[in-house]
């Protein structure tokens, strides 16, 4: 009488009800983006459309914008599930837990980080970035989206059932190192030089972080659970 | 099946459960019965694994379930007080994204949804029933997969009588295929069961 699903059924189960949920309710994934687009456009309208001015300063913007766009939805990853029961059904599937929350994030990202990456590229041209620079800014920005969903679970499940302010405090200073490394990219490439560099970097970071953020965020759901 | 044995817990210094034993086998009910905040749901939650700081040891299949956790999840249902029910999806996107009804047919999701009396709800969303609507969803759930063992926390809360004889008849139905419930509520309920007063 053993009617239980598999681990693949799982994952299929946690993206789909994620991204269908997500999608009834629209805000989960524009108010990232509006939001990303109305820090961009903020800028020219400040500091005047001086191209100089503006393209020397993009990387740092859309990299913030960015990280801060992303932090937005930390409160629908496990908050959500933890308030109407799903997330209890989740820790008892029986399967192991890091990548059922492996799928979260990814479901997650797919919902704020792609739409972000996307539309990067409109800021890309708010800002007077040069077409050179637009494949290692998508590249980066792709690496460092991921980064910053893992760091936004990280934080929704070391604040479980509590407000997303505190979230985002925990997530940001961990952050730090994917801003200096993706704004670098940016400036190395509009500068001509080369930047693979910082890109394998930001891979290194993303290799060594997905599994163990995936399994320091388990531990922080199962600390914070009772 | 399942043995519980000199359970007792603790919270902040107060006891909260005091040496509870009881033995569940296949095709049999428990019912916990206790006052608010007696440790009803503690008892399930511990059971679960959600609170590890317990004394007392809790047996599955003859095991320790602290090493037998994988085998007594797969076998396990659980609805706790919240129903696991997401209120901007419909009634039919609930049960086919929930882990019970995941790969069921179109036709098994309405037989469950006929079941439990919610026919012509499917398309509704979950914020638009009452709260013995929603229980009567999260019911069809038990229908769906059928696990070994049922633990539910307060299943008559918000119920009619109408609502509490279908649990009853539905609890019948999963007994004689030898699924065992372990059922927590503030008085005696009509189910053929063993009373564990908290």
């Amino acid at each position: 009488m053993n009617n239980s699903i598999g681990l693949k059924d799982w994952l299929i189960l946690i993206i789909k009800k994620d991204l269908l949920f997500s999608f009834k309710r629209s805000t989960t994934y524009i108010t990232p983006v509006l939001f990303f687009l109305i820090v961009i456009t903020f800028f020219p309208l400040v500091l005047g459309p001086d191209k100089g001015l503006l393209s020397s300063v993009s990387a740092g913007v859309i990299w913030v914008a960015a990280l801060l766009s992303s932090l937005l939805a930390v409160e629908s990853i496990f908050n959500e599930d933890f308030n109407d029961g799903s997330l209890d059904q989740l820790l008892i599937s029986g399967e192991p837990t890091f990548l059922l929350v492996f799928a979260k994030v990814f479901s997650h990202w797919l919902v704020t980080g792609l739409p972000i990456l996307i539309v990067s590229l409109v800021g890309a041209g708010v800002l007077f970035l040069s077409v050179t620079v637009l494949f290692p800014l998508l590249v980066s920005l792709f690496l460092g989206s991921i980064m910053f969903s893992l760091l936004g679970a990280l934080g929704g499940a070391l604040s479980l059932g509590r407000g997303a302010i505190l979230s985002a405090i925990l997530v940001l200073p961990f952050s730090i190192p994917i801003l200096l490394l993706g704004s670098a990219t940016i400036n190395a490439a509009a500068n001509f030089q080369d930047y693979s560099g910082y890109l394998f970097f930001l891979g290194a970071i993303l290799a060594v972080g997905l599994p163990g953020i995936c399994l320091a965020i388990t531990e922080a759901l199962f600390l914070n659970y009772e | 099946m399942l043995s519980i044995e000199n359970f007792s817990f603790n919270r902040s210094g107060n006891v909260v459960i005091s040496d509870v034993s009881f033995e569940m086998e296949e095709g049999s009910n428990v019912e916990i019965i206790g006052s608010n905040g007696s440790g009803k749901t503690t008892l399930l939650r511990a059971i679960l694994g959600f609170i590890p700081e317990v004394k007392g040891n809790i047996l599955w299949e003859g095991n320790d379930i602290t090493m037998s956790r994988h085998s007594f999840f797969k076998s396990c249902f659980y609805q706790g007080h919240s129903l696991a029910l997401k209120s901007i999806l419909s009634v039919g996107e609930n049960l086919k994204y929930s882990s019970a009804g995941f790969n069921s047919t179109k036709k098994e999701i309405l037989e469950a949804v006929s079941r439990v009396g919610m026919e012509g709800f499917l398309d509704q969303s979950i914020s638009e029933l009452s709260v013995g609507q929603k229980k009567r969803v999260a019911i069809a759930k038990w229908l769906l997969k059928e696990k070994k063992i049922y633990l539910i926390d307060e299943p008559f809360t918000a119920l009619d009588d109408e609502g509490r004889k279908l649990i009853c008849s539905i609890v019948d139905e999963l007994n004689m295929k030898g699924i065992s419930f372990l059922i927590t509520g503030h008085r005696p309920s009509s189910i053929k069961s063993k009373e564990i007063y908290l």
